[in-house]
């Protein structure tokens, strides 16, 4: 598979999202899978191969093990069902095999799914907590775990103020910079019905009034807590080209790591591992900067958006914070990003958010919030172990096309 | 000497490849991973990435300053888990540690308000008699 363009599609979307469903993870999961198969006008029993790729669970330390399987719920006859996880670029990781799969022909139709019941869990809505979330323990993969515990950094906003402060440190970016990324993120998200934050504007004034969660970062510089999953379906270029929805190919796949860079060389704390993710992905689909339509980028908290705008080129290093705060990335914006609203806007599903816009977006289903003639979509995603000063060392940069 | 910092770091939280570092730390030592081919220190256990050919055995705990300099700080305002919210706002740090490695800890003692990347900051040892356990914490100096 010498490179991934247009040769597989993705032809069926499951998107249930919201907040206080109080269903498990793994409901919400097999609901999106069943939209997904349905959407994609296929049967139950077309689909052969199924993967769970979740943000936390599966693989990762910490995760709880193994998570039941979906597949199990539905009653798929699937020749394989893995269960694999990288944080945040789980849906692009998981699509990385997936496409191997139906390379080989060990499969022809692959359903790809995440669930997240956050929402319920936080809000003590569950019996029990889901799969997945728990301390890291029992002595195994646990290096440096500790040190979140002791020192209090044990979320997900104290280990990526870091980067936020750093950046701040080195490019003199404000918090009012993170503030446009987070207003931008909820102008799109108020064209967009589906999102949680549909009809609740805000303004820089808002995001800087906004309580200090983890100093530099405001409320409204994270990312919100949701129930929700996400599933697609993935299958051969010609298979989906017999199927009721147009096409969105996948045009490239890149994956970049910079754990050493992280951890040894100290020159990362203001960007992701963004080159070889972008080099191998745009190099697949052949297509430039200027080709891209519009760009999903992984936004657990404001910071990870501006590094990525510089990362990938929009603007140079360190120029994030005053390209988003000149409307760059806001409707009419020069590049849209995270149309439907984000994980700061929309609703929390790791890279899943994203993928999930873009697959709608190339469909043409977007309505107020529709990008004119858009062709090619940026989808990224960011993940790995949360651990300290080193984390979520992978980036992942899909390129779908229509 | 203090209870609030007991449900901290518990010993069955500590995989064995970083127990010696916590042991050290119960003597009021501050050692990192060192490789013995060339110096280079690490932190937390690393096979030293700079040699082909190396192995484990050439690693080795070593005492160090337990001084170093601000790399990056935040100040956390809310946390759900109620065994850490009693010293709230605190400030956590990035530590570039005179010998290399970034350390991740919390800043104790008032907040200077010049907080800044470059600060000068040393370990300052917690014992935390009902665990057993000795923190490193970090302060600035003077």
């Amino acid at each position: 598979m010498a490179s991934s363009a247009r040769q597989f599609a993705i032809v069926g979307l499951g998107v249930h999202a919201g907040r206080g469903f109080a269903q498990s993870s793994r409901t919400l999961q097999a609901e999106a899978a069943r939209l997904a198969i349905k959407d994609a006008g296929l049967n139950k029993r077309d689909i052969d191969g199924a993967i769970n790729a979740q943000g936390i669970g599966g693989s990762m330390p910490g995760g709880g093990g193994w998570v039941d399987s979906y597949s199990r719920v539905l009653g798929l006859p699937a020749k394989f069902y893995w269960s694999m996880s990288r944080g945040g670029t789980g849906a692009l990781i998981a699509l990385n095999a997936a496409m191997r799969a139906l390379d080989t022909g060990s499969a022809n139709y692959v359903v790809i799914a995440c669930g997240d019941a956050s929402w319920s869990d936080s809000h003590g809505k569950l019996q029990a907590k889901p799969a997945g979330r728990g301390r890291a323990g029992r002595g195994n993969y646990s290096l440096g775990n500790e040190m979140l515990g002791f020192s209090g950094a044990a979320t997900a906003g104290g280990l990526h103020a870091f980067f936020a402060s750093r950046h701040m440190h080195e490019y003199g970016t404000t918090s009012e910079h993170f503030g446009a990324v987070a207003v931008s993120c909820r102008e799109w998200a108020c064209l967009n019905p589906e999102a949680q934050m549909y009809g609740r504007p805000i303004t820089i004034e808002d995001h800087q009034n906004s309580p200090l969660i983890v100093e530099p970062y405001h409320l409204l510089d994270c990312c919100l807590d949701s129930d929700a999953a996400v599933a697609i379906v993935l299958t051969t270029a010609d298979r989906a080209r017999e199927l009721k929805h147009p096409p969105v190919y996948v045009m490239g796949l890149g994956f970049g790591d910079h754990a050493r860079k992280h951890w040894w060389d100290k020159t990362n704390y203001t960007q992701l591992d963004v080159g070889p993710a972008k080099d191998a992905a745009f190099r697949q689909a052949g297509i430039g900067l200027a080709d891209i339509d519009m760009a999903q980028l992984y936004d657990c908290f404001t910071a990870e958006v501006i590094f990525q705008l510089e990362d990938y080129g929009w603007c140079p290093k360190g120029h994030g914070g005053p390209f988003a705060a000149e409307g760059n990335i806001a409707p009419g914006g020069c590049i849209p990003v995270n149309t439907g609203g984000g994980l700061l806007s929309s609703y929390y599903l790791f890279d899943y958010t994203g993928l999930a816009e873009a697959v709608q977006q190339l469909r043409g289903d977007c309505g107020e919030r529709q990008v004119k003639n858009a062709e090619i979509a940026l989808v990224t995603g960011h993940g790995g172990e949360m651990l300290i000063p080193g984390m979520c060392s992978t980036h992942g940069c899909a390129i779908l096309g229509r | 000497m203090s209870s609030r910092w007991q449900e901290t770091v518990v010993p069955d939280m500590l995989d064995n490849d970083i127990v010696p570092f916590w042991d050290a730390l119960k003597k009021h030592e501050f050692r990192l991973n060192r490789c013995t081919r060339c110096g280079t220190h690490y932190w937390p256990m690393t096979l030293c990435p700079k040699h082909e050919d190396n192995g484990f055995d050439e690693m080795e705990w070593s005492l160090t300053s337990g001084r170093g300099k601000i790399f990056a700080w935040e100040v956390v305002h809310r946390v759900k888990n109620p065994a850490i919210k009693w010293d709230l706002p605190y400030t956590l740090v990035l530590v570039e540690l005179d010998e290399g490695p970034i350390f991740p800890t919390r800043l104790v003692g008032n907040r200077p308000d010049n907080l800044r990347v470059g600060m000068p900051v040393e370990v300052a040892y917690e014992d935390v008699v009902e665990t057993g356990m000795t923190l490193p914490l970090f302060k600035t100096v003077e």
